[in-house]
């Protein structure tokens, strides 16, 4: 299968790809591809491919790791923005309703974010497991928070930082640019579903 | 039995309090230069089952006037709406519908 080019807002940075065959990261396969009664017993249940190498799927799996340390451990002065990134006030001008929120929904919402990273994790170590629509729904949500935190970390606050960031071939800007490029065919596979 | 009613001392409400208490509230989702506008996109319509277009047009009110309504409700609805988008790491926050 040869994908020409893509919709991404870092398009540019894969161009080189378009000359030979290219796997996208993650697809929507076929209910045939994965078991023939399938689609006839479950009706046209979708299901996703992740096509990643080896060493892609460890370092998804420590960066998620990663995600699972920042998000249950203490803030300190270095988590404290990254944790405010991840978990943004609901009231900007009431800090009673804010510590009401704060107090009911946040251990909420870690938990959520936890089950989230540690399902895809335990995924991501089954070599040629397919995923379901959730799983996939999961994944997406997973690599999108580590980008945001890698991204608060790199100092994108703004459009103009947003572009440098782009241009910028530093390895922590790469592997930026790369959850990108993942993320954006992740919302491609699911948006055919 | 009583014929008559005793008067009955009527409490008056808080008219202001009231009031805002009725009001329904409004989530909006602020613009972020790190979220891709096509994921973004894709969670207003996931969450909120909201056509390609409106979806899109929500989106691309966010990049260009910072911020976007893209729910409302009563105060319980919007904090549900809120949470969800947190969940999937949009800037969303609520306020009440001005």
């Amino acid at each position: 299968m040869c994908f020409v080019s893509t919709n991404t807002a870092c398009g540019h940075q894969w161009n080189t790809m378009n000359e030979r065959d290219f796997v996208p990261p993650i697809e929507q396969v076929d209910n045939c591809d994965v078991d023939p009664l399938s689609s006839f017993d479950y009706g046209g249940v979708a299901r996703f491919r992740l096509n990643f190498e080896a060493e892609e799927r460890q370092l998804i799996v420590r960066l998620l790791g990663e995600m699972k340390d920042l998000l249950t451990s203490e803030p300190n002065e270095r988590t404290a923005p990254l944790l405010h990134r991840l978990f943004p006030p609901a009231f900007h001008d009431d800090e009673e309703k804010e510590a009401e929120y704060q107090r009911l929904m946040r251990e909420e919402l870690v938990a959520s974010r936890v089950a989230a990273v540690d399902s895809v994790s335990l995924l991501l170590m089954e070599e040629g497991r397919t995923l379901g629509e959730g799983e996939t729904m999961a994944f997406m949500q997973s690599i999108n928070a580590i980008r945001l935190v890698l991204g608060t970390m790199l100092n994108i606050t703004d459009d103009e930082s947003a572009e440098e960031a782009d241009v910028n071939d530093s390895p922590e800007h790469s592997l930026y640019g790369y959850l990108g490029w993942v993320l954006e065919w992740t919302v491609t596979a699911l948006s055919r579903g | 039995m009583p014929t008559t009613l005793e008067p009955v001392r009527v409490e008056e409400p808080k008219v202001d309090e009231e009031l805002a208490n009725d009001r329904p509230w409004v989530v909006i989702v602020w613009n972020d230069p790190i979220n891709l506008m096509s994921y973004v996109t894709f969670v207003l319509k996931k969450l909120f089952g909201y056509s390609d277009e409106k979806a899109t047009a929500m989106m691309l009110d966010v990049h260009h006037k910072g911020k976007a309504v893209v729910a409302n409700g009563n105060r319980e609805e919007a904090e549900m709406h809120v949470f969800r988008l947190h969940e999937h790491s949009l800037w969303a926050s609520m306020e009440h519908d001005e």
